[in-house]
This record gives C-alpha cells, structure tokens and sequence, in this order.
C-alpha cells in the first residue's frame, strides 16, 4: 500500500521557513522548513538539508514494510481511522490523550491526507510537551525505574534538565551519548550529564551492564561469568573490558556539583571462567580493535604521580589522566560504532510501533534477528548520515503508513513482528497520569497539589514497565485502580466548573453526559450497545455526582483508556 | 583523664571459658566458674584444681566464710562445696530454667538466684510472664527457701545491699526491682530502656537488658551495666554502658551514665565497686573502641582508667587489700588444633593499680 | 522498566506467563457468571465478602479441592542444631542446654523442644545436611531454589515450582503466599527484593503479607459503598469485555484477567487479617509474629493456598547471643511445629500436607568471643513432616561433637529432589526452555533420601 505523496507548494513552504526561523512552537508544514526545524532552535544554515529528505525516508519505511508483507504473502489491515490517528500520536509524541478541544480541532481539520497528519505531528514535536514525555521515556531507558528519593536526585543535580535540554535542541544522539559517557562537562550546563555515570555509585560493573543496552542495544549480563553460552559474539572479554573502560572512575561531591573523577592508575586485573581459567582485562569490546595500554608487571606497583595527569583544571574540576581510558571508549570506541545508531533506531522504533525491528528491542545480537533487516540498516545509516537527530526519525515513523493502520488484529496475522497492524501498548505510569488527569480537569496539571509530580509520581511507581516483553497486567494494577486512595482523591478532585464531573452534573440529559464521556475519555462517539448501557446506568442513579464518578471510574480503568491502541 | 594506671601482675589461662570468679577473702584463692566446671586456682602458685561441675555452664560463685563455696548454674540448681574436706555438700534445684545470676548477702546469710526463659508472650516479642518466680532467696548456710519474689523474665542480674538488707534484680527490659529481705515486699521499681534492643534489622525480639547490678558503698544508689540499644543485636556494636540510679527516693531517678566519648561498643557484664576509695569497675567485651574493663570514679562518674584485655571479661573482682582487681573472662573457643583438643579459651588475670 | 526482571545472575529470557484468561473450565464460567449477575440492581447480597464467596457450593468445592499443599517455615539466618534437632549435652560443643529423650527410642533432642520430643514419630529428620554456601545470601539461595545459580537460567523459589505445579488457577486465594512482617533483614531482604520466580513468570512469585505488609489496596475505600464498587466494576468489565472482543486485543484479555482476579483477593481479605482468626488457636499457636503467621499459614492451606512460607527477618543469626536468642526462638518453633503437625492431623490434613523446618545451613559447634556461634554449612540439621514423609525417622549422624557428617550426608539437591518426590512432582522434569541448555528440575540425577520417604 504505497503512500501518497502530496507535491509541496512552494509558497507554503517558504511560510514555514519563515515561521521556524521564528522558532519555538509553530505551525509548520511542508517538508524543507522540517528539515530546517530539525536543527533546534539555533539554525545552522551550513546543515541545509535537501528538501524532501524525510519523505525520501517515509517512502523507505513504507517500502521496506511493503516488501515485507508480500514476502510473507499478507496484507495488512485498513488504515484506523481519524480519532484513534489523533489520539496514538497524541500518546507517542506529548504522552497523553488529546483534550475533547484538540480532538475536535484535529477532526475537523482531517487526518487523511499526509499534510494533515503533518501538521499534526509537528506541531506536538515542536511542543514542550514532547521534551517532557521523551524525557520521561529515556530517562527511564537509561536510568532504569527507581525510588522516588532517586527521582528527587536526577531533578536536585540537574540530569533531568540536562536531559530535556538535549531533546529540546534535538542535540546529535551520538554528541549526547559522548557527553554522558565521558562525564567531563564543557560548562556547567551540562553538569547533570555527570548523573549517568554517579548515580551508579562506583559500581562499575553495573555501570557496564547499563551502557550495553543504553548505548549498543545489547545484553551483556550473561557474559560476566563466561562467553555468551548462545550469542557468539559476546565474549566474556568483553564485559570485563567494558568494565575496564570505566573502573578507574570514583565518584566525588564537588562544589560544582557530582564529579566522575578517574584515575591515572590501577583497574588491572583478571576475570575467571567456570573452569578458572584467568584472563587479564584488557581494553575491548565488540567490534572494535582492543585499545592498547601498558599494564604493570606481576609485582610492579603503579604509583599515582603528577605527571600522569593533564596540566590545567581548576579546584571543582577533577584532574584528567593524560591517558583517560574513559576518553578512549569514547573516541576509539563508542564514536562512529555502528551499533550506536542501530541501537537508538531500533528502540525509538519500538516506543512507537510498539515493538522492535529487533525483538526484544535491547538484544540486538546474533540470537535475535531483526524482521526487516534491510530496513533497519537503511534507517540506520540514515540516522547516522544525517546527523543522528532523534526528532527527524520520530517524525519518519509516525508518518508512516504502517504508524497508521487500526489495531484490531486481523484474523489471517498473528505475528506481531510483520507489523500488518498496530500493536497495542500499555500507557506508561505517566501517560496514564497525564491521561487521567486531561480527562478529569481538562489540562494536564491537577489543580489539587501544585506539584504535579506528585500523581506522576504515584502512578510511575505503580506502573513502571516501559518496552516490556509481553503486555501481561498483573493485579496489583488491578487492586490499586480498584480500591487505592490515588484515583480516588483525583475523582473527588474534578470539581471545578471546568472539570468534567461539574460539567456533567450540570448538563440536562443523560445522553448529553454519555457523549461527552466517550469524547473525554476514549477520543469517540458510543456505539448504540454502549450509549443504551451506559444511559442506563447514569438514569437508575439519577444523574448524581457520585454515579458520573462511577461511570468515570469505569471507564479511566477500562482497557480502553490504558492501553495505546 | 586517665588517672590510674592498670598494671598486670598474674595471668593464668584456663581450659573452659570463665563466667564466673570470686577471690578468697586471703586473696590467695579465687574460685572460678567455667563453661564446662568449678576450679579453684590459687593466685600465688598457679595450680589449677578442678572441683566439680554443674550439669551445664556455671554462672556464679560466691564464698562462704574461709571454706565454703557456693555456685549456681545454667543447671537451675545451687551447690555448696566445703573446700576443707574437698566435698561436696549440698545441692539444690532452685530453678526450672537456669540461674542467670547469684550473689551472697556480705554478712553472709542470704543467697539470692535469679532465673527467667525469655519466651515470646505477644507479637512483638514481648516477655511471657514468668512461669516460676524468677528471684530465689535463700538461707546462705542451710539452703533452705526464704523468699519466691516475682518479676519478668529473663532476669539477668541480682544484687544485694551493702547492708544485707535490699535485694535487687534487673531483667531483658531494663526494669530493676528492689524487695527487702526482711518482708519480701516491694520497694522499689522501675524500667530504664537504654540497656534493651529490639532488633529492627533482623530480629523482630529484645535482647540485651541489664547484666551487672552493684548497690553504692552507702546503699542508697545502684550501679546497672549492659549494652545500649543498637538496631541490629546481631552486630553487638551497642555502647558499652552503666548507669547509676538513686532508688530510695519515691521515684527512682538516673543520677548519671556513661559518659560522651568515654566509651565504645560492646557487651558490658560486670561490675565490680571498691571496697574503699570510691571507684568501681566495669567490664566486658570490646566490640568498637579502646577498651573493655575502665575503671570510672563513683562520684564523679568519670573513666579513670582503661583496658584492653584482649578477652571479653565477665567477672571482675577487687581484692581486699584495695590495689588490685582480679578480672576473669573468655576468649573465642576455638576450633580444635592439631592434637584433636581446644585449646584453652578462660582467662584470669589479676591487676594492680 | 522492564517487565522480566533480572536477578543477580544473568538471566535473559522472557518471561512466560500462562494465558490467564477464558480457560473455559467449568468453575471459571460460574464465576464470570456470579460476578455478572453482581449487583448491578441494588441491594442484593455483595460479592465481596468471603463468606458470602462460600454460601455458594460450587465456589466452595473449587476451594476445598484436594491436592497436596506445603508450609514451610523459614527459618531464615540458621538455627543451631545443637540447640535444636542434633544437641550434644556435656560435650565442649553442645552448649548450656541439656538433651531430652523422645517417644523415639534412643533419640534425643534439645530439652528447648519438649513439645516435639512427643511427636518426633511424625517428625522426619535430617541430621547430615552439608552444603556449600557458608554466606547467607548464597545460603539462602541455593535453600530456597534448590541449587547454586546457572546462569542464564534463574531457579524458580520452591513455591514458585510448587504453585506452578499444583497450585490452582482459579483459586481466588493466592496459590504461593510469603508471611513475613519484617521490612528489613540484610541479605534476606535483598534476597526478597530479587526475581523469585525466575524463569517460571512473575505470576507465580509470591503474594507478601504478614504484620505491616498488608496485600496493598486489598480493602474497599470507606469513601466507596460495596454496592457502588460492585456496580461501578461490572461496567467497567462490560466495556472492557467489549473493546476485548471487538478489538480482538490480548493486552485487554489480559488486562480484564488482572481485574478478575481483584475480586477474589478482596474476597480473600480476611484470610490476611489475624484478628479473624480464632483467638483460641491464636492463644494455641503462641504470641510472636512468626507463631501467628504459621497459624495463618495454615488457615491460608485449608482456604485454597498451594504453598506458604513463614518466616520473620532472620532472628536465627545468632553470632551474638546465641543461647540468649535461641532459649525463646527454640521453643517458639517447637510449639509452632507442635500445633500444626497436630492441627493438620486433627483435620485430616497431614498427609497432603508437606511441612518443612530449615534454614540456610547450621551454626558452629564452637563459641565465638561474643557468646554467640557462627555459620556452619558442614554440618546441620532440618525436619520435615507430613505429605510424602515417613515419620519417626532421623536420617544420618555427626560426629560426637558434631563437626562433620560421619553417616548419611546429603545436600540441597537430596534435599530438593525428596521435597519434590514426597509431593508428587517428577524432580528430574527437564525445563523446556527453547534455544537454552537443558535444566532440571533437580540436577545431575541427585536421588532423593529414600529414607525419609512413604
């Protein structure tokens, strides 16, 4: 099913120039001013890209699923339709439902055509609220779920911030990834890069075991004891080599804030296999040449002199080894692997398409093999070629015609992996916060607590699972929706005239109430069945407060509402 | 402020942990209780003479008169000895469960044993009730029963006034009763936290409690020593802690304790108070710190001296003559060496000062 | 962040999880309708009391079915076995406690176990347990999976193989249950915020409860009427049965299974609260925590439970206070084993029923400094009664000081391989565990002690 292409017209997009020059959040269309916009808020002309490029990439994706579908001799289903488009995208791209207004603008606008949905997409990927919710979804592939005391921390030293920042300027994927890695800022904007590495607490194995999925989009866990016992190219050398890279890091507390020291000396040492056979750590890693180093003889003590360190720096700034094996996985390793922007492809491409090229999305080796490999090279390389800008790939994706079709999956496909239909998803824990909290008060924060940390943080705890394996609920989800205070307080706290319990208490008829509901809540008009279940219910309760709460409540729980669908 | 110097003059090695010692009123003999049976060590020659045992360890020895001895047990019973006749004279059960503690009246008539299995009695571990009267009194020369008085198990410690007249007995919970040996009644009570845990970490129960009693020179005031609270026993780093208490006031008040900085961590299970000048000792076990048996001044509370043993000290006893301090202990039974037997892990030690 | 969580070793399959809806069984179609039928009209009786579960025969024989069931008591930090099943009265090593003769000729225990003394011909025990792990997380481990890690395979815990093996899908009540109020404990709380049901899928881990760890949002908000929590669910399930259907969506399935199963646990409610059980066998049982939970542990057997595990922190370390601590934890479990054994043999019970008393390796024959003793895998002691288990059997001896195994020694995996014989599990089962090497249930062909067995 080959995509329309719709011709740009000129006076268009020289409007959109304009406007994005103009920066910040603006409605934007046609395909040169994306590229231009893909360069952040600080234009750089000399990166002028070539008009048409995203489409170059969209008809790719398209092509290569197509392909995909004739080999295995299926078609995919039918394109969903326009409030389950706006509702997805919402989702994917700002980490909520659309409010009833958004809906009903977008709707009127259409979603058919590719300029429709276009501008649909820039607009949220120009949003604010696009930083904050790829924020939530990297800090969480990176950092891992946490207690709360470590959510305060990435706020307090500023990796929070850092992190946002880099998505609002759409910074390189491969600059950012440098910078966390090697953890020595430029300038103190980009101190809470340090956080990567601190809040590891100088357990550099599992230091290790964090920046193989993160950065290269595999586990290498089982390699600690032995080599890989399935994936070949996994060798126990090279964990302990990835070990090695950064074992002569210590944390320290500075006045300008966590420092990542290292030291000139020592990390030397051998790992043993199950049969205790010993070998020394060198420097290595997949794919790349071992980085050479002298190590010290049997006896030979290293002493920490001056003169193993560079000149400079001042008091704050902890002292640089001259030979600093943390600079050397940076540039003799990490840059230009080509693993670096496969792994970003890849996982970017399971956030929205619900599933990786390469399944599961962080092991991607040899066991697992990707289902359209000649896509994910291609996207690859042109993620790579064109500069590693996650916005302009998020953009690619969502413009795809596979993005689009309904997820109700057709009877003749049960392989997710063919991607022939949409592939639901559960909400986050703060998607489905910021979902609840649009549904119930219109806007995203609750007007309860001015903190509105406060629910996500409640509902992150709750429901953390990002890219999980297999969508299984479990009952403590269950048990908390039902009968936990949380959703409780923010029923009792949709009481404004705003609101939507106000607001559906005040109208006249039951049937007014039930249509609003379904907008507010499912993006959509009833069915006859639910339009007769639901009246039914509010009429035998008389339309009191307490009987819309019960109706919200059953549809905030329902599977509809929690899932991306 | 270390005022006085320790010095050692004797040390004998003995082949069972020691829990118990008491020197000869001559202060050539002391009696010693081990783990695994009674000795008499002779303080001048160093011979070693195995008396008897009890069915289990033994917790106390006391002298009665110039050739009389009398201990008691984890075997619940008490046993007299007549050192003249090398015999043993009496035994009695006075106890189901064992005799944490015993003491001898100083003029001699009464023997007060105290007993108590701590068993859980609710949810959060507290003590069940005692299922036998935990203090025993005694008529020192006939063994025969004076007083059944009540308390709540365990109860570790016992105590008798200067003036024969008051018995104390100190339990898990830090609560210390105070009978009169005349009526058996009640004079005095109450309960002082600091010496009890409650194992947050691993071991929802109390441990700990009060493991020495001492009264004052003049009576009116009472030494107790132990371990302060710690959130995990099992690490045994609470602070070596005593505590003196005035208890014939109508509400029994803490006078003073263990001062800042003066002391580390670890099991403190003796008391010892000075015949004449106004210092006593404490001793125990060194978990953290410098030190494991301090000399603290009675008035002033403040540690005069201190030591490092090298073992953990259960028994500390002054000699007569007022310069010397007999301390008796344990090390770590060891595993068995080369010849298939333990070496000897009991020590006495006699210092002067 | 990731829904297969990985343990300490490596560990990186999927986890599997059992379909967990529309099973079409009989049982589970009276249930769906039960609940429809709910209260959708007001004022009908609610679903939401446990009793009210009951009045319904059918519901009442799906709980009651038989099949075998196991309590064990986890007796986490290691008791001494001098002090409790193989005591050494008199020697240097046997401590201050002497021995007491048993209704078994010629066998003693610890005179701090008077109650199981006369039970003993119940009791199986095995006095030549030797291990490896002398560390308690390893200990802990290799006791409760079965066997040292091997990577990349994570051992499912000994409730998690049992549930999933006998445990019944459609019991409201949860089929593996872990008692245990303390938060904290070392290496054993590290050891419970790890992946204990391993390769076999989180939905058979535990459910934890026990003192303040209540099974959170268990109870009905006071703020909602029962009728009103009932009413507001059946509309949640029509429009979520709805969306399942229409959109043929598994996540939904899935999501709908979850919420059929909240029912049954708020129904099982008062199943975790102590207050209802009663206050005789409370008194019976004896005041601590760990007493209350091996009484509740048994009341959760008889309600539909498949295996419950009982412990309270690790009080049983003792390196400090030995003989202080174990004077109360001893008798403490001897009046424990005491009540169940007989309990469950009053109830007809006992011979389905497997109840196992260990702890992660034994204490050393000698004192350390600080009246306490240590760690001591070479040597030690466990007991097990019940379902499969031959009574009045002492299984292998020590040395007369009790420093080595002279006769009988066995290990975890006999040990394993006789829990799993005595409950009808096949323990040489191979895992399928595509594109993995093998793994069995228990390795390398270890026999189980044929001795203890029925």
């Amino acid at each position: 099913m080959k995509g329309v292409r719709n011709p740009m017209k000129p006076g268009l997009r020289i409007r959109g120039l304009l406007g994005c020059l103009l920066a910040c959040v603006c409605f934007l269309s046609g395909g040169g001013a994306l590229e231009a916009a893909e360069l952040g808020n600080a234009v750089n002309t000399s990166e002028k890209m070539t008009p048409r490029n995203h489409e170059e990439t969209v008809e790719k994706i398209n092509q290569q699923l197509q392909r995909g579908y004739q080999d295995r001799g299926l078609e995919p289903t039918r394109p969903c339709d326009d409030q389950a488009f706006v509702r997805r995208v919402y989702l994917d791209l700002v980490g909520r439902i659309p409010t009833v207004a958004e809906l009903e603008k977008w709707l009127e606008n259409g979603t058919e055509t590719t300029q429709q949905r276009g501008r649909l997409i820039e607009q949220l990927l120009q949003s604010e609220e696009y930083v904050i919710h790829w924020a939530d979804l990297f800090d969480t592939l990176l950092m891992g779920r946490a207690a709360e005391t470590e959510y305060t921390k990435r706020r307090q030293y500023q990796w929070r911030g850092f992190l946002e920042n880099s998505i609002r300027t759409n910074q390189p994927w491969n600059e950012f990834v440098e910078e966390i890695l090697l953890a020595r800022p430029a300038d103190e904007t980009k101190q809470g890069g340090n956080w990567f590495l601190f809040e590891r607490n100088n357990d550099h194995q599992k230091i290790a075991e964090a920046i193989a999925p993160a950065v290269f989009g595999i586990r290498i866990e089982c390699a600690q004891c032995h080599d890989h016992m399935l994936v070949d190219e996994i060798k126990q050398s090279h964990y302990w080599g990835l070990v090695a890279f950064f074992n002569r890091g210590k944390n320290e507390n500075s006045k300008a804030g966590p420092q990542v020291t290292e030291s000139a000396i020592g990390g030397f040492s051998e790992f043993a296999d199950l049969l205790g056979d010993s070998t020394p750590n060198r420097l290595t890693f997949l794919e790349v040449d071992t980085v050479e180093e002298e190590r010290p003889g049997k006896d030979q003590k290293q002493s920490d002199q001056d003169d193993l360190y560079r000149a400079g720096g001042t008091g704050n700034v902890p002292r640089v080894p001259r030979f600093s094996r943390r600079e050397q996985f940076v540039t003799k390793v990490v840059r230009d692997h080509p693993r670096v922007a496969r792994a970003l492809v890849n996982r970017v491409w399971a956030l929205l398409m619900g599933r990786g090229i390469v399944h599961p999305y962080d092991e991607m080796d040899s066991l697992h093999a990707p289902s359209h490999p000649e896509l994910l090279d291609w996207l690859s390389e042109d993620f790579r070629d064109k500069g590693y800008r996650v916005r302009r790939l998020i953009r690619a994706i969502v413009s795809s015609d596979a993005y689009r079709l309904a997820s109700r999956r057709p009877e003749h496909v049960d392989d997710p992996a063919t991607f022939a239909y949409y592939l639901e998803r559960s909400l986050t824990g703060e998607q489905l916060a910021r979902s609840t909290k649009v549904a119930l008060f219109g806007v995203v924060s609750d007007g309860v607590v001015s903190d509105d940390e406060a629910v996500n943080a409640v509902f992150r705890q709750q429901f953390p699972d990002l890219l999980p394996d297999e969508q299984v609920a479990n009952v403590r989800e269950s048990l908390f929706l039902s009968n936990g205070q949380k959703l409780q307080d923010l029923l009792m706290a949709s009481n404004q005239p705003t609101h939507l319990i106000p607001r559906l208490a005040e109208m006249e008829t039951d049937q007014e109430r039930v249509d609003l509901l379904f907008r507010v809540m499912f993006s959509r008009k009833p069915d006859a069945e639910e339009n007769a279940v639901v009246k039914a219910y509010l009429s035998k309760r008389g339309g009191t407060a307490e009987s819309i709460r019960q109706v919200a409540w059953s549809m905030l729980t329902s599977a509809e509402f929690r899932y991306n669908h | 402020m270390e005022k006085i110097e320790l010095k050692r003059t004797k040390e004998f090695d003995l082949p069972s942990g020691v829990l118990a010692a008491a020197v000869s009123a001559d202060s050539k003999l002391a009696v010693v209780g081990c783990l695994h049976g009674v000795y008499l060590l002779n303080l001048e020659s160093g011979e070693l003479d195995r008396l008897y045992q009890h069915d289990s360890y033994v917790s106390s020895v006391a002298w009665l008169g110039q050739h009389r001895v009398i201990t008691a047990g984890y075997d619940g019973e008490l046993r007299w000895f007549d050192l003249a006749n090398n015999a043993l004279v009496q035994r009695q059960k006075v106890h189901e469960f064992w005799s944490w503690d015993m003491t001898v009246s100083p003029d001699q008539m009464y023997v007060a044993s105290v007993t108590g299995q701590y068993i859980a009695g609710g949810y959060k571990y507290e003590p069940h009730p005692e299922r036998e009267p935990s203090i025993r009194v005694l008529a020192a020369a006939t063994g025969e029963l004076l007083w059944s008085l009540p308390h709540v198990p365990s109860v570790q410690s016992v105590a008798i006034s200067p003036d024969s007249k008051w018995v104390a007995a100190g339990n898990l919970m830090g609560e210390v009763r105070i009978y009169s040996l005349d009526d058996g009644s009640l004079k005095a009570q109450w309960t002082t936290p600091d010496f009890t845990s409650w194992g947050i970490i691993k071991s929802h129960c109390y441990l700990g409690g009060i493991f020495s009693m001492k009264f004052s020179p003049d009576g009116d005031q009472l030494l107790l020593a132990g371990m302060g609270p710690m959130r995990d026993p099992m690490a045994g780093n609470g602070k070596q802690l005593w505590q003196r208490w005035a208890w014939r006031v109508s509400e029994p008040a803490k006078v003073d304790q263990t001062h800042d900085g003066e002391a580390g961590e670890g099991l403190m299970e003796t008391l010892a108070v000075h015949p004449k000048t106004s210092h006593f000792l404490m001793g125990g076990r060194l978990r953290g710190g410098d030190w494991n048996a301090a000399l603290f001044d009675h008035d002033s509370g403040a540690r005069l001296a201190s030591l490092k043993t090298g073992y953990r000290v259960t028994e500390a006893s002054y000699l007569a003559d007022g310069k010397h301090v007999l301390l008796a202990g344990s090390k770590s039974q060891p595993k068995k060496n080369k010849k298939g037997k333990f070496n000897d892990f009991g020590r006495v030690e006699v210092y002067s000062f | 962040m990731k829904k297969r969580q990985h343990s300490p070793s490596c560990d990186s399959q999927p986890s599997r999880n059992v379909a967990q809806h529309g099973c079409g069984s009989a049982e589970h179609t009276v249930h769906r309708r039960l609940f429809l039928q709910g209260t959708m009209a007001a004022g009908v009786a609610s679903t939401g009391s446990f009793s009210g579960l009951f009045s319904v025969p059918a519901l009442a024989d799906v709980a009651k079915k038989s099949g075998k069931k196991c309590i064990l008591l986890w007796l986490c930090g290691a008791p001494s076995q001098f002090e409790t099943w193989d005591p050494k009265p008199g020697t240097e090593t046997g401590g201050p406690f002497p021995a007491i003769p048993t209704n078994l000729p010629g066998v003693k225990v610890s005179s701090l176990m008077p109650q199981c003394a006369t039970i003993m011909d119940k009791l199986a025990v095995v006095r030549s347990m030797r291990t490896e792990p002398g560390e308690h997380f390893q200990g802990i481990d290799v006791l409760t999976r079965g066997d040292k890690p091997r990577p990349p395979f994570t051992r499912p815990i000994l409730g998690s193989v049992i549930a999933q093996q006998l445990g019944q899908l459609d019991s409201p009540v949860p089929q593996f249950v872990l008692l245990d109020p303390c938060p904290e404990g070392n290496e054993f709380k590290q050891f419970k915020a790890g992946n204990w049901a391993g390769w076999l899928g989180a939905e058979y881990g535990p459910i934890r409860a026990g003192g303040d760890y209540a099974i959170p949002n268990i109870n009905r908000l006071s703020e909602i009427s029962e009728v009103d929590h009932a009413d507001r669910e059946m509309l949640r399930q029509f429009l979520s049965r709805k969306f399942e259907n229409d959109q043929r969506s598994e996540a939904a399935a899935s999501h709908n299974a979850a919420f059929n199963r909240v029912n049954g646990l708020m129904s099982c409610a008062p199943l975790f609260d102590l207050n209802r059980l009663p206050e005789k066998d409370r008194q019976r049982y004896g005041g601590g925590a760990f007493a209350q939970h091996a009484l509740q542990a048994r009341h959760l057997i008889e309600n539909g439970s498949t295996f419950v595990m009982v412990a309270n922190g690790m009080p049983w370390d003792n390196h400090v206070f030995q003989h202080e601590m174990h004077q109360m934890l001893v008798p403490e479990l001897d009046n424990v084993l005491f009540q169940l054994i007989t309990d469950l043999e009053d109830r007809g019970r006992l011979q389905d029923t497997l109840v196992i008393a260990m702890g992660e390796f034994g204490r050393t024959p000698w004192l350390n400094d600080a009246r306490g003793r240590d760690h001591y895998p070479k040597a030690w002691s466990m007991a097990m009664a019940g379902g499969g288990i031959k009574g009045g059997v002492v299984h292998g001896a020590t040395d007369p000081l009790g420093f080595e195994v002279v006769d009988g020694q066995v290990d975890n995996q006999n040990l394993f391989a006789t829990i799993f014989e005595a409950l009808g599990i096949d323990p040489h089962q191979e895992y399928e565990l595509p594109g993995l090497p093998t793994f069995h249930r228990v390795e390398n062909d270890t026999q189980p002690i044929r001795e203890i067995l029925v």
